[in-house]
């Protein structure tokens, strides 16, 4: 059973959160993702569920993280400049191995640049925001009701293999308006943080860094009766700072493995006549629409064009684009930016052959891709 | 974090040590000479080492402002009636 | 009642401030305070941001979280809205209290969240080899300051109190019965309390600034603290320079988690109560 609703973006976001557990939001107004925060602070209390609007950026970040560490599934929701501010307290999250969920309706830039015009320049800050070599989820919706699904599927990811999970819409899906299916909430499936058990561990043996934990350590909630120690610094498996080279090793390693079981467990991405497809599009959020409807003319006009439809951004499915790439002869890359994700397309597309041709293609004016524009790439004529 | 090896404590006190009212954590102990300045009663002396000992028993009244003083959690102090029934309780088993 | 060893991770000491460092002493006043309070334990959360102080919570057998530079409080405001019933804790230094942490302290404090906040200060960025902090005196010799410090400093309880916390105190590491009283009224006040803690720097501050060793600048606590019942009856030049220490300010008023959860039960009375 669902429900048929007429709702933007921002708004199926925090339905999203909501179905899928979120009890605490703590943020700050920023456009274009000011509506995210807006509708948490209605519905959280109905709920009872907690919502904050702290002083500035990093205190949201900060407050959810430590939300989380009580046991809540957390979210913050920002745009570009709030990013940034967010970097330090993400890494943190990354860090310290705590799940939460950070909404970014990217806007047009850099820095102020234009509140309430398209943009997709966040694309590697999502990847590469904070200092360090971390690991980060980030997903992309491309619809309204991308934007629910996603946003479930992001926090499931981050209870599961405890990350900060980054959701990068953008200013069009974030405001437009479509009709979506909502689910009962009771049939969402829904993921939660695996904890100790006490009748299995003690507080003595429990390790909230436990470099063996398959997949990821469990994860105590604080006022449970596990007391251990969170820290930024190096730690070893108890939590306790280290200048041990063989512990900051084995834990940096460990948790940058996490890349690799996101694209195991949490990659998402879908295909459009890409069995036989000579050109292949490549996109992710915004542009996506304009490119599906580029593809299909091509098609019509007797172009084999096929289009990869990236969801699951970071980790990158390298995989899965290699693939493609060995059957394709040209490779289209539509983004809101000068060129972020097509960075990663092109490492990935080295084939036997040589590497398959790449087209980047920009806008970076605040305005959206035409179908044509994407079109007159695809038939080579741009 | 690992402890440091602990310093050899029963140099000045063979056998009694344990019962004194003024024990020493000296793995703990920076030596920073706070507990000896404070002591009211110049109790405390500096000794082997640079490490504080109970040098004068009899002058200390366990007023405790060694232990809250030492800002190596390195001192604890027993009231002597205290002391006094454990090593009565010692003797006696 | 219980001790103050029982609230240590044994384990991790020797904790690694300097020989004669006033916040070894600080913490073993609030761990007293707590042991006179007597919580569970499993109900304690101690946050903490960087710096010396900051190294706190490591050593303490509680729910601990050391953080980022200057964001203990905000972190501290998301697990005290969401577990109204804990007992949180935030420890943190001038520096990262004042410099950048002094927007969450102002709104920490506007908020009147129940945190009681004990700010180490010891006038001086001691972690990273004594830089000049926002309570550093004008004149003082840093690492950063090398000609003599220029800029005046913050009165951190008078910062506080202009911010709205309910329970404002002073005390020193000399006067370590008297903080640990404060820090004990601190903990049972129903809002933000925040109690500033003299303590010395003798490797970073004290050395640079001819102060003496610690035994020395323990005595100058001594010699330039005035109690404000005894500020009371003397005249302004002679607290000239002085520290003021004791009670400073109590004005009870609504506590910010209790107010939102009040929000929850009017609004939806099935899902309420505290958590």
């Amino acid at each position: 059973m669902t429900t048929a609703r007429l709702i933007q973006g921002n708004e199926a976001c925090a339905e999203g959160a909501l179905a899928a557990g979120c009890r605490f939001f703590a943020g700050y107004p920023i456009t274009p993702s000011t509506e995210v925060a807006e509708m948490m602070a209605a519905r959280l209390p109905r709920l009872g569920g907690k919502f904050i609007q702290m002083e500035d950026e990093i205190a949201s970040m900060a407050a959810i993280i430590g939300a989380s560490l009580t046991g809540h599934k957390v979210m913050t929701a920002t745009s570009g400049p709030g990013f940034s501010l967010k970097q330090e307290n993400i890494g943190f999250a990354s860090m310290c191995e705590v799940p939460c969920v950070i909404v970014n309706v990217q806007r047009s830039g850099p820095s102020t640049g234009g509140p309430t015009t398209a943009g997709q320049g966040d694309i590697m800050q999502a990847r590469w925001g904070t200092h360090g070599d971390h690991p980060i989820v980030a997903f992309a919706p491309y619809s309204v009701q991308d934007s629910f699904d996603l946003t479930v599927t992001a926090f499931n990811c981050a209870e599961d293999l405890r990350v900060p999970v980054v959701i990068l819409l953008d200013e069009v899906i974030g405001h437009m308006r479509e009709r979506v299916e909502l689910p009962e909430t009771a049939s969402v499936t829904v993921v939660d943080r695996r904890r100790p058990d006490p009748a299995l561990v003690s507080l003595e043996e429990y390790l909230p860094y436990d470099n063996s934990a398959d997949p990821v350590p469990l994860m105590a909630d604080f006022g449970s009766g596990y007391r251990y120690h969170v820290t930024g610094l190096n730690h070893n498996q108890k939590g306790m700072p280290t200048g041990n080279p063989a512990q900051i090793d084995q834990l940096v390693r460990r948790l940058n493995n996490k890349m690799e079981l996101a694209a195991q467990r949490w990659q998402v991405y879908e295909e459009l006549m890409t069995e036989d497809a000579d050109v292949l599009v490549v996109a992710t959020g915004g542009p996506v629409r304009a490119a599906r409807s580029a593809v299909r003319q091509a098609r019509a006009d007797g172009v084999k064009a096929g289009m990869l439809i990236i969801q699951t951004v970071w980790p990158f499915p390298g995989a899965r684009l290699a693939q493609l790439a060995a059957r394709a002869k040209r490779i289209i890359v539509p983004e809101l930016n000068l060129g972020q994700l097509v960075l990663e397309v092109e490492r990935h597309v080295c084939t036997p052959a040589g590497k398959v041709p790449v087209t980047s293609l920009s806008r970076i004016d605040g305005e959206l891709f035409t179908p044509n524009q994407i079109l007159d790439a695809i038939k080579g004529v741009s | 974090m690992t402890s440091q090896t602990p310093h050899p404590t029963t140099a000045d006190h063979s056998g009694a040590e344990e019962l004194l009212p003024v024990q020493f954590r000296y793995e703990w102990c920076k030596k920073c000479g706070i507990c000896v300045a404070y002591c009211p009663r110049n109790a405390l002396s500096t000794g082997a080492r640079d490490l504080p000992i109970l040098s004068n028993v009899a002058a200390c009244t366990q007023c405790k402002l060694c232990e809250l003083m030492c800002p190596d959690f390195a001192i604890t102090v027993t009231p002597r009636r205290r002391a006094q029934a454990s090593k009565q309780e010692g003797e006696s088993a | 009642m219980a001790e103050v060893r029982d609230y240590l991770r044994s384990d991790a000491l020797p904790h690694i401030w300097c020989p004669g460092c006033g916040h070894g002493i600080i913490l073993g006043a609030i761990l007293r305070a707590l042991a006179k309070l007597d919580p569970p334990k499993d109900d304690v959360v101690v946050v903490s941001g960087i710096g010396c102080a900051a190294r706190a919570p490591g050593y303490l057998d509680f729910n601990t979280l050391h953080t980022t530079h200057g964001r203990a409080l905000a972190f501290a405001t998301g697990i005290k809205l969401a577990k109204p019933h804990m007992k949180v804790i935030v420890l943190t230094g001038d520096g990262d209290a004042a410099a950048i942490g002094g927007n969450h302290l102002i709104h920490a404090a506007r908020r009147n969240i129940g945190i009681t906040t004990i700010c180490f200060n010891n006038s001086i960025y001691g972690m990273t080899g004594g830089q000049y902090s926002p309570t550093t005196p004008v004149g003082a010799t840093a690492t950063t300051a090398p000609y003599g410090h220029l800029e005046p400093a913050f009165d951190l309880c008078e910062l506080a109190k202009a911010a709205g916390a309910s329970l404002v105190a002073r005390g020193t590491a000399y006067h370590t019965v008297a903080l640990a009283d404060l820090v004990y009224q601190g903990l049972q006040n129903d809002g933000f309390s925040f109690i500033e803690a003299i303590s010395q720097c003798p490797v970073s501050y004290g050395r640079r600034n001819k102060m003496g060793d610690a035994v020395d600048m323990l005595r100058w606590q001594k010699e330039n603290s005035v109690n404000v019942r005894t500020a009371a009856k003397l005249a302004p030049e002679e607290l000239q320079g002085k520290i003021l220490t004791g009670l400073l300010h109590v004005a009870p008023r609504p506590e910010y988690t209790k107010a939102y959860d009040e929000l929850i039960l009017r609004l939806a009375p099935a899902k309420g109560g505290a958590q």
